[in-house]
Formats: C-alpha cells, structure tokens, sequence
C-alpha cells in the first residue's frame, strides 16, 4: 500500500537544509504587516509565543534572500513584497539578513559569581563576537564561498578612519576575514568554555568584555569586501528571542541598538509578556515612530482580520503540491473543508426543527406580537431555518424580559428583528443549536483558522489532524472532503490534547488548569443565560490595569490569598500560548487587561470562537479562583454519536 | 581505540541479597574519609542507599553530603497547592533523614540550591560549590547517589568529580548509585517543561556560531516524552536522528511500546529513518556508553569524507540508563541537552509502600583502584 506524507507535521521545511519548501510555504500576507522604515532605526516585533517572529526574520536572511531573489519563477508571490520592502531589487540582494537567537548561553552568564556590570561587558563580547561571525559566513554564502576555508576573501574597510574605530577593530582582531574569524572564534570559545566549566573558575574583571556593542559600530563605519571589491550590501542585524535575556541585558542590549548613529539595520523580536514591564527604555526621550518602530504582530494582524486568511494561505501553501500528487487534482486544503450548511444538521433536520418550532411557538403566546417573525420563520427550510428558529428563541426572550413594557404591543416588523439581532446573536444561536442537539460545530476553513488562535504552529498541528483524516480518505480512493462531524470531532480531540497536556507542558500547569476551569465555568454561566446578553459568547475576564499593578507587586500580591499562584499561572499561560492578553482596553472609562482562553481550548469548554466577550473580574475573586480545590469541571456534552464509514 | 570504561564494574541488588554493598566495602580508603553525596528529594526513593550505607558497619570516617534541590529550598519557591505532594514528601524525606543521621553520629553538611538568573546554571554552580568549600579535602571514597537528583544536577555533578580527577587534584574511589523502581517512576509526573538547551558542563562546542558540523541527535526513549522531544528537536534541528530504544529489557516489548508511542513523532514530524535505531540493554548504562562512543565514531570517523558531525545526545529514560549518557559525552567531550521538567507530582491515591517493595539499588564504580 502507498504510503503518504503529511505535509503539515513534517517539520523538515523548518529545517534549514529544506529552506525551498519553507519559502515555498511561506504566506507573503505576513510581510505586510512590517512597518516602512524597516532599516534606518531599530524595528522591535512582538507577538504571542508561534505567532511567526522567527519564521519573518527567516526570510530576510541572506540564504532565503537569495533564492527568493535569484528564482523568479518557484518563488514569484515571495519576490514581489521583498522587493517592495527593499531588502532586494530585481535580481540582486540590497541586505546582507545575519539572524542570532538570544535564547542560549547569555542569560547563564549573570551567573558567574562577577559584578552585573562585568556580567554585561561579557555578554557584549560574546553577542559582538558571534555577530561579527554570521556577518562573515553571510558575506562568503552570498558569495557561493565556504566558511571557515574562505574567510581570508572577506575583509572590512572604513570609510573613514578613526582613533576610536581603529580601537574597535583591534577589539576584533583586525580587518581582514581570517583575523576577524579567529579572534572571534577564539573570543567565543573562551567565554563558552568558562561557561561550561564544572571546575571553579577565575574571572580577571578587568579583562572582561566589551562596554558597547563594538560589531554595530563597525559595521556602520565600514563596507563589506570581498576579493577586494565592495559588496552592494548593508548589514542586518536580526537579534531573536530577546525575553530569554536577563532584563538587564535586555535593557542594555536595546539601549544599544537603539542608538541612531548606527548606519545598519536591526531588528529585535520579544515575546509579548504581559506581566512585566516590557518598555523599551525607561528615558522618556526615546520615542517611539522617531527611535524605534514597535510592531506587535497580533495587533495589526487582528485590526484587518488579515491573521486568519494568512493562516489558510499558509494552510494551502503546504497542502497544494502532496494534493495534487495524491490525488491527481488541484484543489485548495481550505475548499475540502467547506460544507453546505444543511449538513450540519446531518439527517437529523426535520427533529430538529420541529422541536425548535414548537417551543418558540409555545413560548412566543400571545403570538400576535410575533407573527410577522414567526411566519417569516416557518418559511425557511434546513438548517437555515434552525439557526433562525434558535436566533428568534433568544430574540423572543429578550423582549419578553425587557423592562419597558408598551401598554398595547403592537406586532414586531422584520425591521425590528434586523435592528433587533446580529452576526453576534446568530453566532451564539448556532453554538446553542450545536450543544442542545449535537450537532457538530467548530468546522469550516474560517472556524479552523480561529483556532489557530494566532498562533502558526498550533494551526499547522490542527491542519495536520484534519490531514491525516484527508490521507485515510485518499487511502480509501475517495475525494478527500471531511464532512463537519468529522471535522468537529477532530477539533474536540485536538482540543482535549491541549488541555491534557498543560500540566506537562506548562511549569505551574495544575494551577493554569484551575483558573482556565474556573474561567471556563464562569463563560459557560453567562453563555447558558436564555438572552445570551455577551453574544457570541464569553471567553474570557478581565482585570482593571490597576489591578494589574497590585499583582505585578510581588509585596502587595503577598497580602492577597491565591494572588502569588494567580501570578505564576498567569505568567505561564501567557508564556506558553494557553491565554491571551490584551493590555489598556478601555471600557466605561476604566482600562482593563482583558484575558482570553487560547482558542483551540474553546471547543473543550463548549465555548465560542468569537473575541470580544469577556467578564471582569476583581484581582481578590481571580485569586480565589486559586485557592482549595478546583472547581467543577465545566466540560461541554461530547458527540456520542456513531459515525458512517 | 580504547575506552575508558571498556572493563567496567558495576553491581545490581539482586532480590535475595544486597550487592551494593560489596562494592562500597571493597572502595573504602585505607586512609581519609567516605562522602556520600544525594539530593533533598521528594522522591521516596531518595533515603534508600543511604539508610544501607549507613547500615554498613563502620571501617572508614563518613560524611554525608546533601544538595538542596528546587522548588523546595530556593528563592525561587513558590507557596504553590499543586506542589503540596512533593513538598511534603521532601520535608519528610529531610525529618527521616536527620534522624538517620543523628543515629549515625553524624553531622549534616549542605550545599543549599543556589540563586540563579538561568536555572541551568545551578547544577555548574553546585559542582563548583563541592570543590571550593573543601568537601572533598581528605576524602578517599565519593558515593554519589543520584536517585533523587535531576539530570541538570547529577550530571555536573559527576562530570566535575571525573575531571578534579583527572586533573589529579584528587585521588579518590568514585562511585555512584541509583535506586530504580520502574512502578514508581511511572506515578511520579513531571510538570512544566522548562525551555531546551545544553547541560552545563556538557556543551562541548553545540552553540559556537563558528560551528559547521552536521548535528547528529541521539535521543534516548522513555515513556511520555514527546512534549520534552519535541521542544529539544526544534531546538537542535537536527540532521539526522539516531533514536535509542532499550532492549533487551525486562519487557521485551518495551521497545516495540515506544516505537508505538513516537511513531508519529519520529517517523512524520522528524522524519527519522528507521535503520537508525540503537539498541541497548535497559538495566546497564556501559552498553548504552559503548553504543553511543561507537556511533560517534561511526559518524566522526568512518564518514568523515562526508562532512564534519556532531552527535549530541539527550536523555528521556531511567537515571541508570542516563548514566551511560553522561560517560559517553564525558568521554568523547558529546553535548548534551534537556528540556527539564520545572517540578514533579504525584499520582493521587497511591500506596507508595506497596511500590517501594520494588526498589533496586544499582552501584557503578567509575574512578580509582579498578581503573589503575
């Protein structure tokens, strides 16, 4: 029997060696969402853990640039926004991308039992030393010439020489490559070797370090040669992963690259983190739009809704090729997850709709009021007429329950019911429909991108699911269309998965358990209301910013039972993509930081995928959400029913 | 090519009579004094060596060394309910083990857990403790126990012993011991996994950016790590894959259980091949040591031709069979990486008694007289 690959859980194409399918994957939407002055300042992009920082910095590394520039052809979607953002032009690189992850050795370095100062001179020395090696290996790839055999082709000239850049390239060993590669190397292993020491070790303090980042300096002061002869390309620098630093290093590391006298380009990435301070310095001259561009990726993403049709790009990017080659068609990965809306009702219609009926007819006396709704409705068929009798149910309800009450009700129009509802009402009518009669839900190509809840890698994994469902019906030769009871079911399973595995995956994962069920059962309370008064749905809380001081303040979080938990769960959960924050929302003149569930937990809980619906919370009640034993598990009913092969 | 644990020594308890103990009598110095080195541990196995040790009769002066452990002695702990269990048990483990002591005539010495910005750090700083507070000045013999001490801790710990060794600052008979019980490890579950990256003291040249070698990944399997595998291979991205099972075992299907579990893991997302599975048998670390001594020289050796390699090993099976990783990267100077878990639980409604009926003592000798 053949044996097929699933294109989404293969993670060869994060493999550098295979960086064509990664750049054959990879969804341009996502370069828009760069900011225009790209390399004249510092650009610092923040997003949620898997929200794609690092798969952005990829593309503008010189291996990547290369190919995108040089192969017209397999990479043309790519070429265009590259170009436009002017990292290449027509054929040729305009930058030299050096991408270095902060996340290794350097926090271990304010370990060394030395003053933090000399700690911060030695992360320097170590951050120049390793820059000024990737700029080296950059310059000799683009040059199609091997690292370390050909660093003696690649050597540095300032253009205009100084007793001070003449100190700093005596830092690094000289100009010419083969100088440069060794001191580095050796400045490298020295510092590494200490590092990993098991026997105790002596620091000379005065021998440590550098007091600035020497390698953005000279690299400003100097062209990039090769054979003697100027390459046509500036530096850029992309620093990743900057959370992982000590903050001071991290204040330190911005301080320096936020200097405007360098003349090369920069990018740092940081995850978002909520729950402490992440100012990008504290001196109030430093401002934002003139020092420094800030991007936080989720924001502008979320503003257009630009995220999810990216997501499904990217989706049928990886799915096109192993389709067409299993079978025989080219067809979208998102199309073969769309349905009629009938069925979902899945031959179950004609109960369902009676039952419905008949209630809303039952509850709608006197029905004069009504009619006009009510004949309306009788009108419809399938599962258009469902959704409509569940959404009159709730609309009905509603204006029972109104306080005012006119003293002669006059018949209710279709104006009314339009003024009256909204995508939001039919939105929780459809979840109410899904839950009470068992119907499947969290299917589609746009509900599936929603629980990708902005995150790449945990849509990929989804995607990789309803694959592997794609792959056994091309096994069985059938087209490969997962109905939405399948789809729903691999949701469900997807989503017990990441509940599941918090504890393990998650330091102070029991305790993420608890506030996520104690949320969880909080939305399900206010979603079960018959007026659905949050439509589409609850999803999250919120805590007022001032709140959010009070827990930021290890003293002040000491004095409130469950607030030390609270913090460390929260700070996890942040940390580890199970919730999502939102920092100064506004509402009725108070700012909150509003908290939502992580999407794909949704479908666990029973709960919807619409943002935007959350209860507050005071900081003492979520604490106490901590506390004692968890509360019930607030786990909606399963699809217990038998599914047709 | 020789190794250095070609010949090795190494007792397992069998069920009718001890045996570690013959191997700690025949290590006991003629001269200086016998420290026996373990963790704070929660885990109940942690006093069992100990309490034997201590049931020695008495040939030689003995210290007893403990090593504060986080989360429960460091500024890092937190007043947390899901650490109730371990906390607890931990507490109790130190009450039982002052007794122990005070029975003995012994007094307690302590490295308490040091204050750390990357939690890495503390099995290299510990390590270095040991040596600079003198506490191996006159000692003839060093047991190390390791049942209750994590991988970030035992591996410095030991690997700082071989190298004082070599570095013939100190001349001693070292030893290590671990109590297995598989029905045990099966109850105690990890929680959190921290982020991947090298042991201290087991880098060995993995982060230099000057590095050209093709990385070469030698995982060692256990129950329930894909969470910890998964993190450590996109943390490696490695080239090649070399999974190793355990077998024989005393399961002969183990091995089969865990290619099951990770089939999806290993085969689809890491598209790992399936002749490159290395097999070694599950209660004896020196076969897994010369499987993964001749595998680095299989890759650094015979295709040389092919380009430089690097084989970096990790460890997600038993603490026995972790120590043939740690003499294999010791020996051969192999990185070594984890994704530690951030704390530890137990199953609810255990009877730990009945399990502990199960327990095992392994004692390995690694340095001194055997080796002269």
């Amino acid at each position: 029997m053949r044996s097929y690959q699933n294109p989404f859980h293969s993670k060869a194409s994060e493999q550098q060696r295979d960086l064509r399918t990664f750049l054959r994957t990879y969804g341009p939407g996502a370069l828009n969402l760069l900011p225009e002055t790209l390399w004249d300042r510092l650009v610092v992009l923040r997003s949620a853990p898997g929200a794609g920082k690092t798969s952005l910095m990829r593309l503008f590394t010189v291996k990547s640039l290369i190919l995108v520039a040089e192969d017209l052809e397999d990479f043309k979607e790519l070429h265009g926004p590259v170009s436009e953002l002017g990292a290449i032009n027509g054929q040729k690189l305009q930058f030299l991308g050096v991408h270095l992850n902060l996340g290794r050795d350097y926090r271990a370095l304010m370990d060394f039992g030395i003053s933090e100062q000399a700690s911060c001179r030695l992360f320097f020395r170590l951050l120049d030393a390793r820059i000024m090696t990737a700029v080296l290996r950059a310059a000799l790839c683009l040059a199609n010439r091997v690292f370390p055999d050909n660093a003696g082709d690649f050597s540095l000239r300032v253009r205009n020489p100084t007793p001070s850049t003449d100190q700093i390239t005596s830092r690094f060993g000289g100009l010419d490559g083969r100088s440069l590669q060794a001191a580095c190397s050796t400045a490298e292993k020295r510092i590494l070797e200490k590092l990993d020491s098991l026997l105790p070790v002596q620091w000379d303090e005065h021998e440590l370090g550098h007091a600035e980042l020497y390698s953005l300096h000279l690299l400003s002061e100097a062209d990039l040669l090769l054979d003697g002869q100027v390459l046509p390309v500036k530096p850029l620098v992309m620093l990743d992963d900057g959370h992982a630093l000590a903050p001071t290093q991290r204040q330190s590391l911005l301080k320096q690259l936020i200097n405007r006298e360098l003349a090369i380009a920069r990018w740092y990435s940081e995850r978002n983190e909520a729950l402490s301070s992440q100012e990008i310095l504290s001196e109030e001259s430093q401002r934002e739009g003139r020092d420094y561009e800030l991007v936080v990726l989720e924001n502008k993403a979320r503003a257009d809704s630009r995220f999810e049709k990216l997501l499904i790009d990217i989706a049928n990017r990886r799915a096109f090729l192993p389709l067409a080659r299993y079978t025989g068609q080219h067809e979208d990965f998102d199309r073969l997850l769309d349905f009629d809306d009938d069925e979902l009702l899945g031959g179950h219609g004609t109960e369902v709709i009676d039952a419905l009926h008949e209630r809303v007819e039952t509850m709608a006396q006197p029905i004069d009021r009504y009619r006009t709704w009510l004949d309306d409705a009788r009108r419809l068929q399938g599962y258009e007429a469902a959704l409509h009798w569940r959404e009159l149910e709730v609309l009905i309800t509603r204006d029972k329950q109104r306080q005012q009450r006119e003293l002669f009700e006059q018949t209710l129009e279709n104006e009314e019911l339009r003024q009256r509802t909204s995508a939001a009402v039919r939105e929780a009518a459809a979840l109410a429909l899904a839950h009470e009669f068992h119907l499947p839900h969290y299917a589609g190509g746009s509900r599936i991108a929603k629980l990708g809840s902005h995150n790449i890698e945990q849509f990929l994994s989804l995607c990789g699911d309803l694959f592997g469902e794609m792959l056994a019906e091309i096994t069985l030769q059938r087209r490969p269309k997962i109905s939405p009871l399948r789809q729903d079911r691999i949701v469900g399973q997807a989503s017990s998965r990441l509940w599941r595995e918090i504890p393990r995956r998650v330091p102070h994962g029991r305790a993420v358990q608890q506030f996520i069920q104690a949320l969880a059962s909080m939305a399900q309370k206010e979603n079960a209301k018959p007026t659905m008064p949050y439509a589409p749905g609850v999803t999250g809380t919120a805590l007022l910013m001032t709140e959010r001081s009070t827990l930021l303040d290890p003293e002040k979080r000491e004095a409130i039972p469950g607030a030390e938990r609270l913090f460390h769960a929260l700070s996890e959960a942040i940390a580890h993509n199970i919730i999502s924050v939102e920092l100064d929302q506004r509402v009725k003149n108070r700012s909150y930081m509003v908290i939502y569930l992580n999407r794909l937990l949704c479908p666990y809980f029973g709960l919807p995928l619409g943002r935007g619906g959350y209860r507050e919370k005071s900081l003492r009640t979520m604490a106490q959400w901590l506390l004692g034993s968890p509360p019930s598990r607030a786990r909606s009913d399963e699809v217990t029913e038998e599914l047709p092969l | 090519m020789s190794m250095c644990w070609n010949d090795y020594v190494m007792v397992h308890d069998d069920l009718t009579s001890g045996g570690v103990e013959s191997l700690w009598k025949a290590g006991l110095p003629d001269n200086g004094t016998v420290l026996y080195l373990l963790g704070e541990g929660f885990d109940p196995r942690t006093l069992v060596g100990l309490t034997r040790f201590l049931d020695m009769v008495e040939q030689a002066p003995r210290k007893v060394l403990t090593i504060g452990l986080a989360p429960h002695d460091s500024d890092n702990r937190v007043p947390d309910a899901a650490h109730g269990d371990s906390f607890r048990l931990a507490q109790a483990n130190m009450e039982q083990l002052a007794k122990l002591l005070e029975n003995a005539g012994i007094s307690p010495e302590r490295i308490p857990y040091p204050t750390v910005t990357e939690p890495k750090s503390s099995g290299r700083l510990i390590a270095q403790q040991l040596i600079k507070d003198g506490h191996l000045d006159k000692v003839g013999q060093v047991i190390v126990d390791v049942s209750a001490l994590p991988t970030g801790i035992h591996f410095p710990l030991i690997g700082a012993l071989l190298e004082y060794q070599r570095a013939s600052r100190f001349h001693a008979e070292i030893q290590v011991v671990v109590c297995e019980n598989p029905q045990l490890d099966d109850v105690i579950l990890n929680e959190g996994t921290g982020p991947s990256g090298p042991i201290h003291g087991f880098r060995n040249g993995l982060d230099l950016e000057s590095r050209t070698a093709n990385i070469v990944w030698a995982p060692v399997l256990g129950k329930g790590e894909s969470i910890a595998l998964r993190s450590l291979y996109n943390y490696l991205k490695p080239d090649e894959i070399c999974p190793v099972l355990p077998f024989p075992a005393a399961r002969p299907r183990r091995a089969d259980d865990l290619g099951l579990e990770y089939r999806d893991l290993l085969f689809e997302e890491m598209a790992a091949e399936p002749g490159n599975f290395i097999y070694a048998h599950e209660t004896n670390p020196f076969d897994l040591y010369r499987a993964l001594v001749h595998l680095d020289r299989h890759y650094g050796e015979d295709l040389k031709p092919l380009g430089p390699t690097k084989v970096v090993l990790s460890t997600h099976s038993s603490k026995l069979l972790s120590l043939g990783v740690l003499l294999a990267a010791y020996e051969k100077e192999l990185p070594v990486v984890s994704a530690a878990s951030m704390g530890y639980a137990l199953n609810g409604g255990v009877d730990l008694d009945a399990i502990t009926k199960h327990n095992r003592l392994t004692c390995l000798w690694l340095a001194g007289s055997p080796y002269q």
